[in-house]
């Protein structure tokens, strides 16, 4: 009996252990930034044919008698085989246009948390192929305070343009599947690392000393799977700011 | 008679005899036909209306501390996509029901829908710029929308603007990288003729723009295919 109530004394001093060390630190503030990617299908080299047959080379000219681009590159004189073509009759071209517009406005206010933590976007609208995709200092985060600072960060959540992958799915997924964003901070890390998707606080990105600010660039890697259709995909993540 | 009546007399009735020949032949040939050509124009005609249903304005920026609601510029059914002046630097917001763009044509394969800012986004309070591609963004209506939500950036039209800033005027095509909503046959026949689509804008800020009053004008352009 004493031993179980010595043990149940352990465990309500490691309880007040931890969560006076958790008051310690005070949230200052939390941050979202949204990163756009682009996935198109790798570029595939080809010389389109039209329906007679004329072959169109890869800088835009049309050429008779040749199927395909290195038929063409093949003639001692390719030029000499350069049929004339006809130009667009601009009497056809009926089509019609027509505009209206709305105007959009709004008054910025001013964030109180802004001169100790903010995110600052550098490239957030991005282009990516299938495979592996690396981007430099997508965006900064800055940090300052008088006490010593700490900056984590949690996958927020993904989006997807015609919602075909559903908010839990590509790029950050949902624990306990693997992110396939991962991020770096220069000059604090030196290998890429999945983003944390197991929600708040997540993982930490760097620190500081009392006094102390930094501005740190964040790189992303992103990893297109073969199974992801072409699109858009918006990217979440989400960066806190505690200090002591 | 004088020379002068004769001479009338005669061209009087040669005329007649001219009539009365062309007549005969017209009668002759009344049985020929004639083929006609003609080329319907397309009609493509585009009507954009802000704040398009009942609960449209701002959304979003939680832990920022103010809770956004639409500006005094807005209206239902018009006015401007106003986000207020409660939209805090470094938070994302979503525009619920901004714009419905509405487009009647008989053209059969349909139009394409573009849309350019006709500048980057304009600071009100110390003049300059902010970049539009950063800030303002577009996605089709749905209710599973958030500030979060995959959106496509409007981009700042390269070509030149005119009608006082509200108009744009395209050499061609407005770019593909412009286009925002495509259908591909004629509307007739539908409801109303036209077929309509919504938008929903986010704003991202970001960048913490600094807190100043912005606006920028977004230009749709109709196209028939």
């Amino acid at each position: 009996m004493k031993k179980l109530l010595f043990a149940f004394a352990l465990v309500a001093l490691g309880v007040a252990f931890f969560g006076t060390a958790q008051a310690f630190q005070v949230q200052l503030g939390v941050k979202q930034i949204s990163v756009n990617f682009t996935v198109t299908p790798s570029p595939i080299a080809y010389a389109p044919t039209n329906a007679t047959g004329v072959a169109v080379a890869a800088n835009g000219a049309t050429f008779a008698s040749f199927e395909n681009v290195a038929d063409y590159l093949g003639k001692a004189d390719p030029l000499a085989s350069i049929v004339a073509y006809e130009p667009m009759n601009i009497g056809d071209m009926v089509a019609q246009s027509n505009q209206a517009g709305v105007k959009v406005q709004f008054t910025v206010k001013v964030d109180p948390t802004y001169q100790y933590f903010h995110l600052i976007p550098v490239n957030t609208n991005l282009n990516a192929g299938y495979g592996a995709n690396t981007y430099t200092c997508s965006f900064q985060v800055f940090a300052k305070y008088a006490t010593a600072w700490t900056i984590t960060d949690y996958a927020y959540g993904s989006s997807s343009s015609g919602n075909t992958q559903g908010l839990g799915g590509f790029p950050l997924y949902n624990y306990a599947t693997t992110s396939d964003l991962a991020w770096l901070a220069e000059t604090i890390t030196t290998s890429y690392k999945a983003y944390a998707n197991a929600g708040s606080p997540g993982e930490t990105v760097f620190a500081g000393a009392a006094g102390s600010s930094k501005t740190i660039c964040i790189d992303l890697n992103l990893s297109v799977p073969a199974s992801i259709p072409a699109g858009t995909y918006t990217a979440t993540i989400s960066y806190r700011m505690v200090h002591n | 008679m004088s020379a002068r009546l004769r001479i009338a007399a005669s061209v009087t009735a040669a005329l007649t005899l001219l009539v009365t020949l062309s007549c005969a032949r017209a009668i002759a040939q009344s049985n020929g036909s004639v083929k006609l050509q003609w080329k319907i124009v397309p009609i493509v005609n585009l009507t954009v209306t802000p704040n398009y249903q009942s609960g449209f304005g701002p959304q979003g920026g939680a832990g920022s501390g103010s809770t956004p609601a639409p500006g005094g510029g807005a209206s239902l059914g018009g006015g401007v996509v106003d986000f207020g002046n409660q939209v805090v630097q470094g938070y994302a917001y979503l525009y619920k029901y901004a714009v419905k763009t509405t487009v009647q044509t008989n053209d059969a394969a349909g139009f394409t829908l573009y849309a350019e800012g006709t500048t980057d986004v304009n600071d009100l309070t110390a003049g300059g710029t902010q970049p539009l591609n950063q800030l303002l963004f577009w996605l089709f209506s749905s209710p599973g929308n958030s500030p979060f939500s995959s959106a496509t950036p409007f981009q700042p039209t390269a070509s030149t603007v005119g009608c006082g800033g509200t108009c744009i005027n395209y050499v061609g095509t407005p770019p593909p990288t412009a286009a925002v909503w495509s259908y591909s046959s004629s509307t007739i026949g539908q409801p109303g003729n036209s077929v309509s689509q919504g938008f929903d804008y986010q704003l991202r800020l970001y960048s913490s723009p600094p807190p100043d009053s912005f606006s920028v004008y977004i230009v749709y352009t109709a196209v028939g295919n």
